[in-house]
């Protein structure tokens, strides 16, 4: 009994060293300057993405990025027009403004790319967190189904998926979040595993902490560093895989400008004009590289190994 | 080895309950989609084809009815006859399409894998050094670039760009495949660097992260302090363990090249599989989509059981269990 009181001392110690935890890898994220970089690009494209969501008021962001035309307009006569003061860069085949639709784009791949991580994590964290808490036949039945996913290559399912709910953002976001969640419910379930082990869970246990208090105190705050280095990487999979869809045009469907459609608009005249896909090209690849970098440096500076 | 075999079995039977699943998630999937395969851009069919269609390929029926004939087709091996394609069977489209997207594969294969880990060896070895960091860098860059950017930027330099220097005298050519098709023609180079470049990148990262992890063992220090030639410290000590992880994802990546080249197809127009399945999901085409996914799901699960087991050899520490 007396020890199980010291434990139970012990579990009380570990909430301000959490705080600890989080401002440590906060120190260490900033000291890796790729990260960095990265997480200044993504923020200043959020801020322009949502610029290109506001209404065309005189004065407002929109005005002061010289965006004259709105990415649906057309103006057929300035087709393919040179980067200029009024179209910084240029126009397409008929005749609409390219950074408005690069940035209208932006709007599209970024939410895609986050919110789709918000369904991953309901559907991954819940079902790896009922496996591995649960055990027994709960466990066996959940994970034979995610083998029988996992026998499926993603971009095939993904296809599939949209095919059955038919072109649309929504299908898109359903179908991604229908196929991405595999990883991290086997990544959830091991540290579920591995952190029932613990003693601190033990000791919760002996003192009768109800369950789902050892859900939401213990077991969800510890396995969250790999979880949250997980879906950053995910962001830059589910950008790709909008872009590559709208780009097989089975994704968003034009006039609706993502950065996929732009590219297979400007692939098919890219003997007349190559910038049209090369802006677009270089928009989804800064995007994804700056995930990768924010994910590498949260990955270093979540890992307990690198603590000790 | 009686242990070894018993494995085995149990693993290839595990894949049939799989197989099946995967038929009755596409399966619904499918005929959860809107639009059939005789829907016609412009003038439609009318009523009496479709009805006549719909008896021949035997869609009039329920769709339970439906499923249990192909699934009694296909335990006899019989994956149906196309939609699109009048009087061929699927595993005739299938085979004329394998040729294509197996090179394909095979050639980033067989040059992705020497430079991938020649790249993440001398990356680690040199460690911090310019010559890391721009190994580094590049496959970063690499691996988080989409394959239809690169690919496309491949044809802006080395087709649009060459075509202009040079007068249009030499140039890479950006599509299509002449027969007879062999594995040494020009018009590969692109398809295949724009198919192995995140595979590259991913094996070199794997490599060099494998390899600094190591370098600082114990018994690498212990091979160093006794004082062996660093070649056999590199050769016997670093590289036998470091490139374990490193082989068993050789396996996965190899099903990536063969199920994962959709993009690369349509860029280029090559008649491979991945394109005839985008074909198929765009056209409705149930048995073309049926038949590649059985055919994709087949080799993910035989090459993730070939690494299982190729395991056992590389890392006698593995026991094999389930």
């Amino acid at each position: 009994m007396a020890t199980a009181i010291g434990i139970a001392q012990q579990v009380d110690w570990d909430v301000p060293e959490q705080t600890g935890l989080w401002s440590d890898a906060w120190v260490r994220f900033r000291r890796n300057r790729l990260a960095v970089g990265g997480l200044a690009v993504i923020i200043v494209m959020i801020v322009l993405a949502i610029g290109a969501r506001l209404p065309a008021t005189p004065g407002g962001l929109w005005h002061i990025l010289h965006i004259t035309g709105d990415p649906v307009s057309q103006d057929v006569v300035n087709s393919y027009a040179l980067p200029s003061l009024q179209h910084p860069l240029g126009t397409d085949i008929l005749g609409r403004d390219q950074l408005s639709r690069i940035l209208y784009g932006a709007s599209i791949s970024l939410t895609i790319g986050i919110v789709v991580q918000i369904l991953i994590l309901f559907i991954g964290g819940g079902i790896g967190m009922a496996a591995g808490y649960f055990g027994g036949w709960v466990d066996n039945l959940l994970m034979r189904f995610t083998d029988i996913m996992y026998a499926f290559p993603d971009l095939l399912l993904v296809l599939v998926f949209v095919a059955a709910f038919g072109p649309s953002f929504w299908s898109i976001f359903i179908a991604l979040g229908l196929v991405y969640w595999v990883g991290l419910a086997r990544l959830v379930r091991g540290q579920v595993l591995s952190i029932k082990e613990k003693e601190y869970v033990e000791a919760a246990i002996m003192t009768g902490t109800a369950p789902l208090k050892l859900i939401v105190k213990h077991l969800v705050p510890n396995s969250l560093g790999p979880v949250i280095v997980t879906l950053t990487f995910g962001i830059p999979a589910a950008i790709f895989t909008e872009a590559a869809l709208s780009f097989l045009g089975i994704g968003i469907r034009p006039p609706e400008p993502s950065w996929g459609v732009m590219i297979e608009d400007g692939y098919g005249g890219i003997f007349a004009d190559p910038r049209q896909v090369i802006f677009p090209g270089i928009a989804v690849a800064l995007t994804m590289l700056s995930f990768t970098f924010v994910g590498d440096g949260l990955r270093d500076a979540l890992d307990p190994r690198m603590k000790r | 080895m009686t242990n070894l075999a018993i494995y085995i079995i149990r693993r290839l039977l595990w894949m049939i309950p799989v197989l099946f699943f995967v038929i009755v998630i596409t399966f619904g999937l499918m005929h959860l989609a809107p639009g059939g395969p005789w829907d016609r851009e412009g003038r439609q069919l009318s009523p009496q084809v479709v009805n006549n269609l719909n008896v021949k390929y035997g869609l009039d029926k329920p769709l339970p009815q439906q499923f249990l004939t192909y699934i009694w087709g296909v335990v006899h091996f019989d994956f149906g006859d196309s939609l699109k394609s009048p009087g061929q069977h699927v595993s005739d489209r299938i085979l004329q399409s394998w040729p294509y997207t197996f090179t394909l594969g095979a050639v980033a294969f067989i040059l992705l894998v020497p430079i991938g880990i020649g790249l993440g060896v001398i990356a680690a070895l040199r460690q911090n050094s310019l010559l890391d960091y721009t190994a580094l860098g590049l496959a970063t860059a690499a691996a988080s670039t989409p394959n239809f950017v690169v690919g496309i930027f491949l044809i802006i330099v080395f087709a649009l760009g060459m075509n202009k220097l040079t007068d249009g005298n030499f140039y890479f050519p950006t599509g299509g495949m002449p027969q007879p098709f062999n594995p040494f023609q020009v018009e590969l180079i692109m398809p295949v660097i724009t198919l192995a470049a995140l595979p590259t990148a991913y094996i070199a990262r794997l490599t060099r992260s494998s390899t600094l992890d190591t370098l600082r063992q114990d018994f690498v220090r212990t091979a160093w302090a006794k004082g062996l030639k660093s070649r056999l410290v590199v050769m016997r000590h670093v590289l036998k363990n470091s490139l374990i992880p490193v082989v068993t994802a050789l396996g996965p990546t190899f099903a990536f090249l063969i199920t994962g080249s959709f993009i690369t197809e349509t860029l280029f127009s090559i008649p491979g599989i991945g394109r005839a399945f985008v074909t198929s999901i765009a056209g409705r085409d149930y048995t073309m989509i049926l038949g590649t996914t059985i055919l994709f799901a087949v080799l993910i699960a035989l090459v993730n059981l070939v690494v299982d087991v190729l395991y056992v050899f590389i890392d006698p520490r593995v026991r094999l269990t389930d």
